[in-house]
């Protein structure tokens, strides 16, 4: 994509000015989609995204530049734009190129190149048929696919030189329930930093039939109930809570301006001591997994908290800098418009003693949220909010009738502290979320165990 | 490459690789960015891009494909792809180009005096923006966010009907984010933001104190108690929630079935007092348009019309398939996306009656000043939504004590039904990439409010 002179004059140039650091992000990421809705494939689009961003840190600042064009002319162009916003400072120097061969943990079997779009077509009809078979109420299906083949060379004044290349494959599902005026919605997904293989071993039918199973049960459901009560949030998906509640608040962004409940806090109990919290960028094949991060620091298993106690934040390399600490190589960024920061991979909550069932028999009466949909949070006050897509009333220690269209808010702190039961079924999610973030969209995983919330605010209409 | 240039060779190369039709969609974008905290330029942006997406019609079947890389060589990459994806296209409904209108609204939207603005200017106004912030109140902790913006774009769009149409435009804008505490409170956050077309018109001070402002009144909230009560939404939440179901007045939505407004033109779906349009440009308005992203002219029209559903927004497929024309809303997501439905400016339009005389109407509830989580907690196709909020107690048509760590949860097409009066403080929201959405403030009568 670039030659070793030309680095070399760009980012000497793009410290030229009192820089002290300079790093170039070059991508090149291929993409293709398909829709299909009612079983009739719809819409089926390719692009490319290609440019290049340079970074220049001066102080604990950073200048970011980026454009389409990589020539020599174009980087230059961007390393005078990003020198001109820097007015003092020592000029950082730079050391030799010592590239870096990436260990790919990731092995793709069915790159998506060599995918044919009929079989696509196969698989997401699957999922309608499957849906439409299971029940008459079910009125429309909407399934999509996705691949991404991203490309990225990452050089930085220090003499790093590392490509790396990742591939994710999607596919989401979605299920409409009517009745008269009603209408019900089922979702569910499966994604992976993996190709074609990944559905290999998945019946993409049974996705269709689960969804369409929901919503055909929230069709007959009653809405949910407000007020306070205690809540069990399911395995998988039941994550996004501490994606939400915790894992945005940890992000050095937020904590090195002491914008973060959990600012300072390092070594101090902040959760429950049945709570052990990881953010683990190296699972093989999982959605949010990453060889190198976006910075090329190799990801890593970080434990975020351990047995309620608070042991490590999630960091970038210019945060870390502010805090005096090394980058926990979770550094990311959608593309090469974004200036990359920390964000999460794979984050989920440990498994705990309990089983499953001794969880619901333990609640006399409170929200079972089996399906979770989307939050936010705002991660300086920690208030967050979630929807639930699929719930339960708990009565007598059993899983009573569905109630439908319940959220769920709290804060974060909060929460942590009100997790009284963890059982043992910890899985990843797989659904294939996107976080969003400053640095833009990125693949997340999330998982835990079936677990308890003593108390919470469950937002419902009746 | 310039883009005239890689258009000539991009549609001899379609014609003979056998398109029947086909269509270049070309944007580019200056962007430019700053951000300060503690007195220094925390970060500085700066951005050029661009890109072409290429849409033809092969075998009677639209394909689509887009690259960042305006270069001869992507041209072999833009058909087969284009090519590629028509093969597998299974949709009876064609997807027509278009040759045009005879004539296009005047859209003024570019300003060169904002073009020509110097980076430093832009820069003193952002860091005036974080200085009038922490010197408005000892209670504000830190400005978490303190931003200004440029932006500058053209769009060519181009087709092998002599579709032949391009439109400038550019905008600043600016985002203002604080902390705010009292003594061994907990911290609350305030945040306001203000896009314009010039800069004269954007005021540090007013923004900086507005958005702490914001902030200090929600000192001190307590958790709401759970009731079903009179709700009010300000005018900043108002649009959020019309915005979040923008997509249920969509023909394209109606016809597969994801909307319940579905048979429903020309009846009554709700409130007298309620008129929303959907407008392509109006004077002085930024994120006017004179064209969508299928090169239709923009159109201004009622959607709902005291109380009545007068249209759904089309684009040219929705259009042909129920027998109507367009009404200007095609909408392509980013670079890549196909062509699907969007909005213009989409607002409710206001009243005589003033905010104050909404809260006396109101007597005793809830005001909602704040949501959360729009993207989750709205169920576009049922209209059921339960959202994360913040605001204050209303008490004898007066505004009280403020509260969060709420969840106002009901149902759209039941809540355009019963809302009772909409105010006078028409609002439009900064320009999202799928239109600009305002409304003034709405009360919406009852709705169920989850706290404590």
């Amino acid at each position: 994509m670039i030659n070793k002179d030309t680095a070399e004059r760009v980012l000497v140039k793009a410290m030229s000015t009192g820089g002290s650091f300079a790093e170039l992000f070059i991508e090149n990421t291929l993409g293709n989609s398909l829709v299909m809705v009612n079983g009739v494939l719809e819409k089926s689009v390719s692009g490319t995204i290609f440019g290049c961003g340079l970074r220049v840190f001066h102080g604990y600042n950073a200048v970011y530049a980026y454009g389409n064009d990589v020539t020599e002319k174009g980087l230059m162009k961007l390393a005078q734009a990003a020198a001109g916003a820097i007015a003092a400072g020592e000029s950082g120097s730079l050391r030799p190129f010592a590239p870096v061969a990436v260990a790919n943990n990731h092995k793709i079997l069915k790159l998506p190149s060599d995918v044919s779009k009929t079989d696509v077509a196969l698989l997401l009809r699957q999922a309608h048929d499957a849906a439409t078979a299971y029940d008459k109420l079910v009125t429309q299906t909407s399934n999509s696919y996705r691949d991404v083949t991203q490309d990225v060379l990452i050089i930085n004044s220090d003499g790093l030189w590392v490509e790396d290349q990742r591939i994710y494959t999607h596919i989401g599902v979605q299920s409409v329930a009517s009745d008269g005026g009603e209408k019900q919605t089922g979702r569910d997904g499966l994604s992976a930093m993996k190709g074609f293989e990944l559905f290999d071993d998945r019946d993409i039918a049974e996705f269709g039939r689960k969804t369409a199973e929901s919503a055909v049960t929230m069709l007959r459901a009653d809405f949910a109930p407000g007020g306070e009560m205690p809540v069990v949030l399911e395995n998988a998906f039941g994550g996004v809570i501490f994606h939400e509640a915790c894992g945005h608040s940890l992000e050095g962004t937020f904590v090195s301006k002491g914008a973060s409940n959990f600012a300072g806090k390092l070594g101090q109990r902040v959760a429950s001591e049945i709570v052990t919290a990881i953010d683990d960028g190296t699972i093989p094949g999982a959605w949010g997994s990453l060889n190198i991060d976006d910075e090329g620091t190799p990801t890593r298993r970080n434990v975020l908290i351990e047995d309620g106690v608070l042991k490590s934040y999630l960091l970038d390399r210019l945060a870390g800098l502010k805090m005096g600490l090394p980058s926990t190589g979770s550094c990311r960024r959608e593309s090469y418009k974004f200036a990359p920061t920390s964000r999460m991979n794979n984050t989920y909550i440990a498994a705990g003693k309990h089983t499953p069932e001794q969880v619901i028999a333990a609640t006399e009466y409170g929200f079972y949220a089996k399906k979770m949909g989307g939050g936010s949070v705002m991660p300086t006050t920690g208030e967050f909010n979630f929807a639930v897509q699929e719930g339960y009333m708990i009565r007598n220690g059993k899983i009573a009738e569905p109630a439908r269209g319940a959220t769920l808010i709290g804060k974060g702190h909060e929460v942590l502290m009100d997790i009284d039961m963890v059982a043992d079924n910890l899985t990843l999610s797989r659904a294939g979320g996107m976080c969003g973030s400053l640095s833009g969209s990125v693949p997340t995983d999330l998982g835990q165990p079936r677990l308890r919330v003593s108390k919470m605010t469950v937002g419902g209409r009746k | 490459m310039n883009i005239q240039d890689f258009k000539s060779l991009l549609f001899e190369k379609a014609r003979g690789a056998g398109f029947d039709s086909f269509e270049m969609y070309a944007p580019s974008t200056d962007s430019f960015q700053v951000k300060v905290f503690g007195g220094e330029i925390e970060e500085f942006k700066s951005a050029h891009s661009s890109g072409v997406s290429f849409r033809g019609t092969y075998g009677g079947k639209m394909g689509y494909a887009s690259t960042e890389k305006v270069a001869e060589d992507s041209i072999e990459y833009l058909l087969d792809a284009a090519r590629a994806n028509a093969a597998v296209i299974e949709d009876k409904d064609t997807e027509p180009l278009y040759a045009g209108d005879a004539e296009y609204p005047v859209v003024n939207s570019f300003n060169e005096k904002l073009s020509a603005a110097e980076t430093s200017e832009k820069c003193a106004l952002a860091k005036h923006l974080e200085t009038a912030a922490l010197e408005y109140d000892k209670r504000v902790v830190s400005v978490d966010l303190a931003v200004m913006g440029t932006f500058e774009g053209e769009i060519v769009i181009a087709n092998s009907l002599g579709l032949d149409v391009s439109h400038r435009s550019n905008g600043a804008f600016a985002v203002a984010m604080v902390r705010v505490q009292s003594e061994g409170g907990e911290p609350k956050v305030g945040f306001e933001s203000w896009a314009g077309s010039d800069l004269e018109s954007f005021s540090p001070d007013n923004v900086a104190r507005t958005a702490v402002e914001k902030g200090l009144a929600q000192l001190g909230a307590s958790k709401a108690a759970t009731a079903n009560t009179e709700v009010v939404f300000n005018n900043e939440t108002a649009a959020d929630i019309f915005a979040s179901f923008a997509s249920n007045f969509f023909a394209e939505d109606v016809q597969k079935g994801f909307s319940l407004l579905g048979g429903k033109l020309g009846q009554k779906i709700a409130s007298d007092v309620l008129t929303l349009r959907d407008d392509g440009y109006i004077d002085g308005c930024v994120g006017s348009k004179p064209f969508d992203s299928e090169g239709v002219a923009a159109k201004n029209k009622a959607v709902i019309e005291n109380g009545v559903l007068k249209t759904f927004l089309y684009n040219l497929k929705s259009a042909e398939k129920d027998g109507v024309d367009s009404t200007g809303n095609g909408f392509k997501r980013g670079l890549t996306g196909p062509i699907t439905t969007g909005c213009g400016l989409f607002a409710v339009q206001p009243s005589r009656v003033s905010f104050d005389q909404i809260l006396d109407m109101a007597g005793d509830g809830i005001l909602i000043t704040k949501l959360e989580g729009l993207h989750a907690g709205v169920n576009a196709v049922t209209g059921d939504f339960s959202l994360s909020a913040g605001g204050f107690e209303i008490i004898g048509g007066k505004i009280g004590s403020p509260v969060d760590q709420m969840v106002v949860s009901g149902n759209f097409y039941e809540m355009i039904r019963d809302i009772v009066q909409v105010g006078s403080d028409l609002r439009f929201d900064t320009p999202s990439g799928d239109g600009t959405f305002g409304s003034p403030s709405v009360y919406a009568g009852k709705l169920n409010i989850s706290g404590v």
